[in-house]
């Protein structure tokens, strides 16, 4: 079946990478040091937030670039269930998932009645209508931010190594939840609606799919999960700020370009594309601007060489070996 | 016995340009209409308007009682109206069994388990079992016009709207589609078939209504509407005086 969600035919497959993935990465805490952990924490997180990305603009055609409204509201909502109300740490973290969703609804009710491109651009008024709301907020550190209560912080680990450890093993099961999440979505009744009505929306009304129940169904999940690793990243920084948490950068404009990279509609682009974007970040970073230029260019060219991303080449290219060999053995 | 869809002096305008003024139309249940009419008449418009993807700019438009005008197109469709589109619109990304079980579960409100034994059946009926794994924009013409009707089929429609979907089929291809017509519409379904292919519109409805000049102007038995003055003139352009 080649219109699958994976790069290849079997269904069985993301969910053998899934295990294998679990089974390599959950006991890696004890072979390798803290810095890595942390790199790895990193990734996780930008590559959840990419999968939701993608499931809201690859699998349902809804493109917000305003998506870090969610994380950095998420973050805040940590702060001041933890800080100001007072409540368990981990209870907190548990709650900016309903949090999420509940925000998202008003959202998507305003941005609902706007089409394609300015959907786009009122996700992201929005998104920064959030960010000077959030700098304004009383008891959360104005314009520069504010940093968490130690006693809050050491709730997920006493020692600095173990915290580390704790947080990388709590953003790796985000991220293989989200996974799930995401191939259990395409897989349900629902999921059929979503891709009829990526691929024809016209069509997809006839045929009994309302796509507004679709897209909201998209970004209250969206919504709920950026929330929740909003929270992990304030955890991760070990403080809030307008400008970080609701950062433009980080949280929309990087995703964008590691799911378009790694190929959109697809869950192994936003982990391609995540990968990758690490790499880069860490071995251009030292040229300055330059790093942006050479990202901007790369997603600029894959866009017009091949707009189905990395997956698309790769898949491309299986099926020409597969054909070779067919020849030769022929 | 009640009408299943009732069209009131319906009209629709886009802009300053009218396409349709003052139709009114009765259909009962399990009732067969074919529309002939020019290009260009309004025909896809009417059922735009039937399957909720336009609004009337005036009059009413009732399907079993309810105000079909104000309805969206999804609840059009949940309540039995099915429809084909004159170019084909598949899900081009997903397979052809996937296109049909959107019908079967949207549509229908079918589980995924239902949905997908009767895409099975429906598949095998319209002849595209060979090709339910592949994916539909790679199919050619005449198995896109099947999956459209697959497609709408799948809901098991109180009401199927069929737009033109044996133009451009050659004489063998239509018999083929006419078999397969006769096996997925049930006997109860009531039908609209827009078709400007006459030979194949006579073999399968009961009677025909012509659509030009934005009115309905004549409906009834087909040999009597193609012996009709006003549509010979439509059709033929004025008859020559001898």
């Amino acid at each position: 079946m080649t219109g699958d969600i994976m790069t290849s035919g079997s269904q069985k497959l993301p969910l053998a990478v899934l295990g294998l993935s679990v089974a390599v990465m959950v006991p890696l805490p004890f072979f390798v040091d803290n810095g890595t952990m942390r790199y790895l924490t990193d990734l996780f997180i930008i590559m959840s937030v990419a999968q939701l990305w993608n499931l809201l603009a690859g699998f349902g055609g809804v493109v917000s670039i305003g998506q870090h409204a969610f994380v950095g509201a998420g973050g805040y909502a940590f702060f001041g269930l933890t800080t100001h109300l007072g409540l368990n740490p981990f209870l907190s973290m548990a709650l900016t998932l309903p949090f999420g969703a509940l925000l998202s609804l008003p959202v998507f009710a305003i941005l609902s009645r706007m089409r394609v491109a300015y959907f786009a651009i009122g996700s992201w008024v929005l998104a920064e209508v959030f960010m000077l709301v959030a700098g304004k907020l009383p008891g959360f550190g104005g314009g520069s931010g504010i940093s968490l209560r130690p006693q809050i912080v050491k709730a997920f680990g006493a020692s600095t190594s173990s915290r580390v450890e704790n947080i990388y093993w709590l953003s790796f099961a985000i991220l293989v939840l989200v996974i799930f999440l995401i191939i259990l979505v395409m897989h349900s009744r629902r999921g059929y609606s979503l891709r009829a009505m990526r691929d024809n929306e016209t069509a997809a009304m006839a045929l009994g799919v309302n796509p507004n129940a679709v897209k909201a169904m998209l970004f209250v999940v969206s919504g709920a999960f950026l929330s929740l690793l909003g929270a992990v990243n304030t955890l991760q920084k070990l403080r809030v700020n307008p400008s970080g948490s609701f950062s433009l950068t980080d949280w929309t404009v990087f995703i964008i370009f590691m799911v378009v990279i790694g190929g959109m509609g697809r869950i192994i682009g936003p982990i391609i594309g995540a990968v990758l974007f690490v790499l880069l970040r860490e071995n251009l970073s030292g040229y300055g601007p330059i790093y942006m230029i050479i990202l901007g260019a790369a997603a600029i060219g894959m866009m017009l060489f091949e707009p189905g991303g990395i997956a698309v080449l790769v898949q491309r290219w299986k099926l020409k070996k597969a054909k070779t060999q067919e020849l030769e053995e022929a | 016995m009640k009408p299943l869809l009732e069209l009131r002096g319906v009209s629709k305008a886009f802009g300053g340009i009218e396409v349709f003024n003052d139709v009114s139309l009765t259909l009962e249940p399990g009732a067969r209409l074919g529309i002939l009419g020019p290009n260009g008449a309004g025909k896809s418009t009417m059922f735009n308007l039937i399957s909720g993807l336009h609004r009337p700019t005036g009059g009413e438009m009732l399907y079993e009682g309810h105000n079909l005008g104000q309805m969206k197109p999804w609840n059009a469709c949940r309540r039995g109206i099915g429809r084909t589109f004159q170019i084909p619109q598949p899900f081009g990304d997903m397979t052809v069994a996937e296109n049909v079980i959107v019908g079967c579960t949207s549509g229908a409100g079918l589980s995924l388990h239902e949905a997908r034994d009767r895409a099975h059946d429906i598949l095998e009926m319209t002849g595209l079992g060979d090709h339910r794994d592949k994916l539909a924009k790679s199919l050619a013409l005449l198995d896109l016009k099947r999956l459209e009707l697959a497609k709408a089929a799948a809901m098991k429609p109180k009401l199927l709207l069929l737009d033109e979907i044996a133009g451009g089929l050659t004489e063998a291809e239509c018999d083929t589609l006419l078999d397969i017509l006769q096996k997925v519409v049930r006997r109860d379904t009531a039908v609209i078939w827009i078709e400007h292919v006459v030979h194949a519109l006579t073999r399968f409805v009961d009677e025909v209504a012509v659509l030009a000049d934005k009115q309905i102007v004549v409906r009834g038995q087909i040999d009597e509407v193609l012996e009709n003055a006003e549509v010979r003139r439509l059709y033929f352009g004025a008859e020559a005086e001898v």
